[in-house]
C-alpha cells in the first residue's frame, strides 16, 4: 500500500491529473503507452471488471487512495459494494469506469429521455418527501399517501401497451433517498409482476420498496451524502437504518407487516451476512430478497457524490456474480430477464422532465 | 331532469320544456340558492340518489347521466358542494355518498366530493394526498387500460381515507357498518386475487423483528394474536425464553398480549389442550385472562380438559370468587357444580351468594358441592352437616358424615347412630359407624354395641351378627375407643374367636 501510494505521489504529471487507460494489450499513462506493462494480465482483469480508465482528479491523500483500492478489490472479487456504507467509502478524488466517447465520464451513464406529464413523478417525489417530513416529526407513516404514491406508480407503469418502469434520476444528491425509494418501488413492483405475484401483492411490495429506507430519516444529511470514507460511528449510524425503519413502521400501525419486514431485512444477504445481526437466525422473507436485488441495482446505477453511476450491464454483472452469496438466484435471473428481454421498458425521468411537467 | 326541475323551478312556475338541462346552468342555479334549507334538502336528495344509481347501474343512459352529473358537481362552487354534503344526513350517510360518488362519478367530480366531505366533517387531507388523488382522477379520463386502473386506485384510496376518518357520530352503529363496508371494499376482501402471494410473512417473523428491534405497537399486537391463533404459542414462548438484550419491555408486551382473554381462548381451543404453554402463561395471567378458562370449564366437551382447567383455576393466584360466583347463574348443573367446587377450593363465597340456598338445589351433585363449600365457611359448618344428614342422597350424606369424622356435636350423635343402624346403604352405615367410633360418648358406644349384638348362643355366650363390612367397622370402632369397657370386652372376645380373619384382627385395639 505504502509503495503504491508513494509511486502515485511521485508521478510527474503535467496538470497533476494522472490517467491510466487499459486496453487489451496496453496500459496507457496519459497518452503514452507503457512498454513495460505490455500484455499485463492484471490490466485484462481490470477491463473485465469494467475498469478501462483510472483518473486521479486531484492530489489524493492516502486514505482516499486506500478507499480506491478497496473499491478496485471489490470490483475484482465481486465482494459487496451495494450497501450504503461500502459505497460511502469510495474516494471522490479518484474516478474510473469504461472508455467511450471523449468526455463520457462527465455524463451520467444512463440514457436520458424526455417524459410525458403522466409519467413525470414530481408529485410522487413531493409526496414522498412530505412523508419523510411527517415521519421525521414523529407522526408515523402516512399510509394513505404511501399507497396513493404506489397506485400512481402502478398506473404510470401500466399506462401503455407494455410495462414501463419510470425511474427517477435527480441531480441533487440530497434527493437521493427520494429518487431511490421511488425507483426501488417501481423496480420491485416490476420484478414482483414478473415473478407472478397478484396485483395486491405487487402493490404491497411497492409500498415496501417505497419505505425500505425510511429509517434513513434519522440519519443526518451530511452523513448520507458524505463523500469519502465514513467513520466507524457514522457507519454504525448508517447500518442502523433498517432497524430504525422497522421501528418507525411497526409503531405506525395499519397493515404494514410486509413493509416493516422489508425495511428490516433488505440488507441481509442470502448467506446470512449483512445487517442487522439477527438474534433469532432466519432466512429473509421473499419480498425482502426481492427488494434487496432492486435496492442494490438502483444504488449501483445512481451517480453519487463519491462515485459515478455504474451502467445497467455492470450492475447486472455484479448482481449475477453475487448470486447465492448475497442474492436469491431466482430473483436475479427474473430481474435480469425483465430488464434485458424487454418485458419491461425502462424510462428514466430527470429533473428537467419533472420541471417541464411542473410547468405544464 | 328531476334534479334540474328541482334546482331551477323550485318555488316558481316554470314550464317543463323551458327548464335548461345544461349541468352548468343547473349548478349555477344551485349555487345561487343559498340559505334555503328545504331547497337544499331536495337537491341533496336528488344528488345522493343519482350517485347511488350511478354506482349500481350501467349502460349508455347511465354513462350520459354520469357525465352530466359529474360536470354539475365540478361546476358547483366548493362552498355549495360542502353545503350539500353537510345536508346529506348523518356521518354514515355522508360517507356513503362519498363512496357512491367515487364509484359512480368521474374521478375529478369524486375528488371534489371527497374534499367537500373532508371540510364538512372537519377532516384534513394532506396536500400530498390531494395531489395524488387529483392525478389518479385525471387518469380516469384517459385510455381504457389506464382509466380502469386509475378508477380502481381512486376508489380504493377514497375508501381507505373514509375508513380512517374518525368522527363524532350520532349514529355509531350505522357509521360502523358503513365504515366496515369501506374498509372491506378498500382491502379488496372477497375479490379474487390471482397469482402468488408473499406467504412467508408469518406473525412469528414480526414478533422476532419486534423483539430484535425493540419496537412494539399495533403490528406486534396483531402478530401475537395471529401467532396464537395458528398454534404458534410454543414458538413465541421459546422466543421469550431467550430475548435479545434490552428487549425485556417488548417481551413483556408480548406476554401481556398473549394472556389477553381472546388469546387465552384461542389457546384453550387447541386440541389436544397445550397444557405446557398454558402453564407457561399462567404466571403472567390477569384476572381477565382467567375468564376464558372459566368459559372453557363450562363449555369443553372433554372431561379430561375440564378437569385440567379446573385444577389451574383452583390454583389461581387471584381471588376469582366473584367471577366464579357470577357464573352460578348458569342453568347447567355441571357448571354450577364446578363453580361450587372452585369456591370450596378458594374458601371464599362472594357476598350475596347463599350456600343454604344451593344446598337445597334439585340436583344432589350440586347440593354435594354446596355442602362442601358451606362446611368451609366459618359458622356454617353445623348447619351444613345437619343439611347433609337430612339429605336423602347418599353422596350428600357421605359429605356430611366425612365432616363429622373430624368432630361431631353431641346433639348429632343420635341422628348418626340412627343412620348407622337403619340406613339401607351399607357404605353410609360404615361411615356412620366410623363417626360413632371416634366419639367418647356412651350413647355412641351403646349404638355400636347394639349393632354388634347377634343374641346368645345355646350356651349363653355372646353371638355376633352375621359378618358384614358394617360389623367389621363396628368391632374396629369398639376396639379403638371402648376396649376397656366390660360390655365391649365381651363383643371383642367373640370377634377374636371368629374364624373370619378380618373380623378377628379388627377386635385388637389399635388396628384400624
Amino acid at each position: 500500500m505504502d509503495a503504491a501510494f508513494e509511486g502515485l505521489t511521485g508521478l510527474n504529471v503535467p496538470g497533476g491529473r494522472p490517467t491510466f487507460t487499459f486496453l487489451e494489450e496496453e496500459v496507457v499513462f496519459g497518452r503514452e503507452p507503457l512498454r513495460e506493462l505490455k500484455s499485463w494480465q492484471f490490466g485484462r482483469r481490470l477491463i473485465a471488471a469494467g475498469i478501462q480508465r483510472i483518473e486521479f482528479e486531484r492530489t489524493v491523500d492516502r486514505e482516499e487512495f486506500e478507499g480506491f483500492l478497496h473499491e478496485l478489490l471489490a470490483r475484482l472479487t465481486h465482494t459487496t459494494v451495494g450497501t450504503d456504507e461500502a459505497r460511502q467509502m469510495r474516494s471522490l478524488g479518484v474516478r474510473f469506469g469504461t472508455v467511450g466517447l471523449q468526455g463520457d465520464l462527465d455524463e451520467p451513464v444512463t440514457q436520458r429521455e424526455s417524459t410525458t406529464l403522466d409519467m413525470a413523478l414530481g408529485d410522487e417525489a413531493d409526496a414522498f418527501r412530505w412523508m419523510q417530513t411527517s415521519v421525521q416529526s414523529g407522526q408515523g407513516i402516512p399510509l394513505n399517501e404511501a399507497e396513493a404514491v404506489v397506485w400512481s406508480l402502478t398506473v404510470a407503469m401500466h399506462g401503455q401497451q407494455r410495462v414501463v418502469m419510470p425511474l427517477l434520476q435527480l441531480k441533487e444528491f440530497d434527493q437521493y433517498t427520494t429518487a431511490h425509494s421511488l425507483n426501488v418501488s417501481v423496480l420491485s413492483m416490476a420484478l414482483a409482476e414478473a415473478l407472478g405475484y397478484g396485483p395486491k401483492q405487487v402493490r404491497a411490495v411497492g409500498v415496501a420498496g417505497l419505505l425500505h429506507d425510511i429509517g434513513k430519516v434519522s440519519i443526518p444529511i451530511e452523513v448520507l451524502t458524505k463523500p469519502g470514507k465514513l467513520t466507524d460511528q457514522e457507519r454504525e449510524l448508517m447500518n442502523q437504518h433498517p432497524v430504525e425503519g422497522a421501528r418507525i413502521i411497526l409503531r405506525s400501525g395499519d397493515e404494514m407487516e410486509l413493509a416493516a419486514t422489508v425495511a428490516y431485512e433488505h440488507h441481509i444477504m442470502i448467506n446470512g451476512g449483512g445487517y442487522p445481526t439477527l438474534h433469532y437466525p432466519r432466512e429473509s422473507g421473499t419480498a425482502s430478497r426481492l427488494v434487496h436485488v432492486c435496492d442494490v441495482y438502483d444504488a449501483l446505477c445512481t451517480r453519487r457524490p463519491y462515485r459515478e453511476a455504474w451502467s445497467s450491464d455492470q450492475s447486472i454483472a455484479y448482481l449475477e456474480s453475487r448470486v447465492g452469496l448475497e442474492f436469491d438466484a431466482d430473483m436475479v435471473a427474473t430481474f435480469v430477464r425483465t430488464l434485458r428481454e424487454g418485458n419491461a421498458q425502462v424510462k428514466v425521468l430527470t429533473d428537467e422532465a419533472l420541471s417541464a411537467a411542473g410547468r405544464a | 331532469m328531476g334534479l334540474a326541475r328541482a334546482a331551477i323551478s323550485a318555488g316558481t312556475e316554470t314550464a317543463p320544456e323551458t327548464i335548461p338541462l345544461d349541468p352548468t346552468a343547473v349548478a349555477r342555479s344551485i349555487d345561487e340558492r343559498q340559505g334555503a334549507e328545504a331547497y337544499d334538502q331536495v337537491v341533496v336528495g336528488f344528488i345522493t340518489q343519482i350517485a347511488r344509481e350511478l354506482r349500481t347501474s350501467s349502460g349508455a343512459e347511465t354513462e350520459a347521466l354520469r357525465r352530466r352529473t359529474s360536470r354539475l358537481v365540478r361546476d358547483l362552487r366548493p362552498e355549495t358542494l360542502r353545503r350539500i354534503v353537510e345536508m346529506g344526513g348523518d356521518v354514515g350517510q355522508r360517507a356513503a355518498f362519498v363512496l357512491d360518488s367515487a364509484e359512480g362519478m368521474s374521478g375529478e367530480a369524486a375528488l371534489d366530493v371527497v374534499k367537500a366531505a373532508a371540510e364538512a366533517g372537519g377532516q384534513t387531507i394532506s396536500h400530498s394526498l390531494v395531489r395524488m388523488l387529483s392525478k389518479l382522477a385525471a387518469h380516469t379520463d384517459e385510455a381504457p387500460s389506464t382509466k380502469v386502473m386509475a378508477g380502481e386506485a381512486l376508489r380504493e384510496q377514497v375508501g381507505r381515507l373514509m375508513a380512517d376518518w374518525t368522527l363524532d357520530d350520532p349514529n355509531p352503529e350505522s357509521h360502523r357498518l358503513v365504515l366496515q363496508r369501506f374498509a372491506t371494499a378498500a382491502r379488496g376482501v372477497g375479490r379474487t386475487v390471482d397469482g402468488r402471494v408473499f406467504d412467508d410473512y408469518d406473525a412469528v417473523r414480526i414478533v422476532k423483528m419486534s423483539l430484535e428491534s425493540g419496537a412494539g405497537g399495533p403490528l406486534l399486537d396483531r402478530a401475537v394474536d395471529e401467532a396464537v391463533a395458528v398454534g404458534q404459542v410454543p414458538s413465541l414462548l421459546a422466543m421469550l425464553a431467550s430475548p435479545p438484550e434490552g428487549a425485556e419491555a417488548i417481551a413483556g408486551q408480548v406476554r401481556a398480549r398473549m394472556v389477553q382473554p381472546a388469546n387465552v381462548s384461542a389457546l384453550l381451543a387447541s386440541e389436544p389442550l397445550d397444557l405446557e404453554s398454558l402453564d407457561s402463561l399462567l404466571p403472567f395471567m390477569t384476572p381477565q385472562g382467567y375468564e376464558p378458562l372459566l368459559d372453557a370449564l363450562s363449555s369443553s366437551q372433554s372431561r379430561a380438559t375440564r378437569r385440567k382447567i379446573l385444577e389451574r383455576l383452583a390454583a389461581a393466584s387471584f381471588d376469582l370468587s366473584e367471577a366464579v360466583g357470577a357464573r352460578l347463574s348458569d342453568q347447567r348443573w355441571w357448571v354450577q357444580r364446578n363453580m361450587l367446587v372452585l369456591l370450596e377450593r378458594y374458601g371464599r363465597v362472594p357476598a350475596g351468594v347463599s350456600m343454604t340456598e344451593w344446598g337445597a338445589h334439585a340436583d344432589p351433585r350440586v347440593r354435594c358441592e354446596a355442602i362442601r363449600v358451606q362446611l368451609a365457611m366459618p359458622g356454617e359448618r353445623d348447619a351444613a352437616i345437619r343439611a347433609a344428614l337430612g339429605d336423602a342422597d347418599a353422596r350428600v350424606l357421605r359429605v356430611g358424615l366425612a365432616a363429622l369424622a373430624r368432630s361431631c356435636p353431641s346433639d348429632l350423635v343420635g341422628p348418626v347412630a340412627h343412620l348407622a343402624v337403619s340406613s339401607g346403604d351399607s357404605e353410609i352405615r360404615v361411615l356412620a359407624v366410623q363417626v360413632l367410633g371416634g366419639l367418647q360418648d356412651e350413647s355412641a358406644r351403646d349404638a355400636l354395641l347394639q349393632m354388634a349384638d347377634g343374641g346368645r348362643t345355646f350356651f349363653g355366650r355372646h353371638r355376633l351378627p352375621p359378618r358384614t363390612p358394617v360389623l367389621v367397622a363396628v368391632v374396629r370402632a369398639l376396639a379403638a375407643t371402648w376396649s376397656a369397657d366390660s360390655r365391649t370386652a365381651v363383643v371383642l372376645g367373640a370377634a377374636r374367636r371368629s374364624s373370619d380373619r378380618e373380623l378377628a384382627e379388627a377386635a385388637h385395639p389399635g388396628v384400624r
